[in-house]
């Protein structure tokens, strides 16, 4: 039994026309369902929760990347299968698991191949790709074992679960081929930011760390604010972990992960 | 299909520095400072302008920047013109790049193999002398013991001598 995910957002003009076309299609492959939206009032953790109690057993986002975070927060604690359909920006998440925007993303979802992945966990809170923390004066304890801290002003931490959107551009060759969701590790991704014409940050290739970690801690001098798949919060430690296997989830043949 | 987490790579760039007992189970490449130990199952590569103030273990591993440790490599350990290494080394194969500086003991494998070697033939050499050594022991035992029977057998014939000769000169 599938259940849809509405974002609050979907719900203007401009996207009526996407989602008849994807309701159509949907009904068509046989794999329609009950559909539950978001709004200020109703949080996907809650939805999520109810609906499995039904039975539902797939969970189906349709959103952007943001609604994504929204609904793995609920997720990561249920244990249904998540699906995506791609619609609205950014939808990084979606497309590093090869799904493809609207309709498309339909097709997909009813040859439904699913993965197993980790998810990463900060502060209790679950998120599936990246969590990103302002680097300056912090240090972080990786595994218990040791310690590294940034020498660099202006740097930025990004702890990787599945690496997508804009660290795919930017990484080293190197960088980019190891990070994978499927590994049981978190990549901690160490950057110099240097600001760059007209105020836009730009990023230093050569100056990239990257250490895969499972458990990590994450202190600072004062509160930071950090930013976990898109949603913003404020802290000045980070407890940080790997959850193996935690989601299974639908892919695409043009995932980055996982790959025949 | 899980995949397993054995290409992990590890970048510690010139930006970070890294204290305490670093263990990976992927390349490593080096290019700031770490002190404490590192610890690799797989290649590490010291770059030019890292400084390493620990002991290290690795497969295999290539310097171009500053060890102060003693170092393990299982394979091949290549110093390139500008590795400084201030400890003992210890591989089974090394390339030392002319204006590389090795201040420490290198022990190659062969070394090793041939101290094992040494030591196997002790040990070899060894065992039948104690097994020798304990035979030997309880054959005297066995001796001693025949020894100690013999006397006693004597004295009983004394001692039955002198009940007759006692009974005839009654």
């Amino acid at each position: 039994m599938y259940f849809y995910i509405y974002d609050n957002f979907l719900s203007e003009k401009k996207y009526e026309r996407t989602l008849a076309a994807v309701e159509t299609r949907l009904t068509d492959l046989g794999i329609s369902g009950k559909i539950g939206r978001l709004s200020p009032f109703t949080s996907a953790k809650g939805l999520i929760r109810d609906e499995a109690k039904r039975g539902s057993q797939t969970v189906v986002v349709v959103g952007n990347d943001e609604t994504v975070s929204k609904a793995i927060e609920g997720i990561g604690e249920v244990k249904v299968t998540l699906g995506m359909i791609p619609i609205g920006a950014p939808t990084t998440i979606a497309r590093a698991l090869g799904i493809p925007e609207g309709v498309e993303a339909c097709e997909v979802l009813s040859k439904r191949v699913t993965q197993k992945i980790d998810l990463g966990k900060v502060n209790g809170k679950f998120f599936l790709s990246s969590l990103r923390i302002p680097g300056d004066r912090v240090v972080i304890e990786g595994e218990g074992q040791y310690r590294i801290s940034t020498l660099a002003a202006n740097c930025e931490i990004i702890v990787s679960n599945l690496r997508s959107g804009e660290m795919l551009e930017d990484a080293q060759s190197s960088l980019r081929k190891s990070g994978n969701p499927m590994d049981g590790l978190l990549d901690t991704l160490i950057t110099n930011r240097k600001g760059g014409l007209l105020g836009f940050a730009r990023r230093e290739n050569g100056g990239s760390s990257v250490i895969p970690l499972r458990k990590m801690m994450i202190r600072s001098e004062g509160p930071v604010e950090a930013v976990a798949d898109g949603s913003k919060f404020a802290s000045e430690s980070f407890d940080i972990e790997v959850v193996p296997d935690c989601l299974k989830i639908i892919t695409g043949r043009e995932r980055i992960f996982a790959q025949i | 299909m899980r995949e397993t987490n054995h290409e992990a790579e590890t970048i510690i760039s010139a930006s970070v520095k890294v204290e305490g007992d670093f263990v990976s189970q992927g390349n490593v490449l080096i290019e700031g400072e770490v002190e404490g130990s590192i610890k690799t199952e797989k290649d590490l590569r010291v770059g030019e302008h890292a400084r390493i103030a620990a002991d290290v273990s690795a497969a295999s591993a290539t310097v171009a920047g500053e060890v102060r440790g003693n170092m393990t490599v299982r394979e091949r350990l290549q110093l390139e013109p500008t590795a400084r290494v201030f400890g003992d080394v210890k591989t089974k194969d090394l390339v030392i790049a002319s204006g590389a500086v090795v201040n420490g003991r290198i022990m190659m494998e062969a070394e090793e193999e041939a101290a094992g070697r040494v030591a196997k033939a002790v040990k070899a050499a060894v065992k039948p002398a104690i097994k020798t050594a304990k035979v030997e022991a309880g054959e005297e035992k066995i001796e001693d013991a025949l020894d100690a029977g013999d006397a006693a057998t004597e004295k009983e014939k004394e001692g039955t001598k002198k009940t007759i000769n006692a009974f005839f000169t009654r």
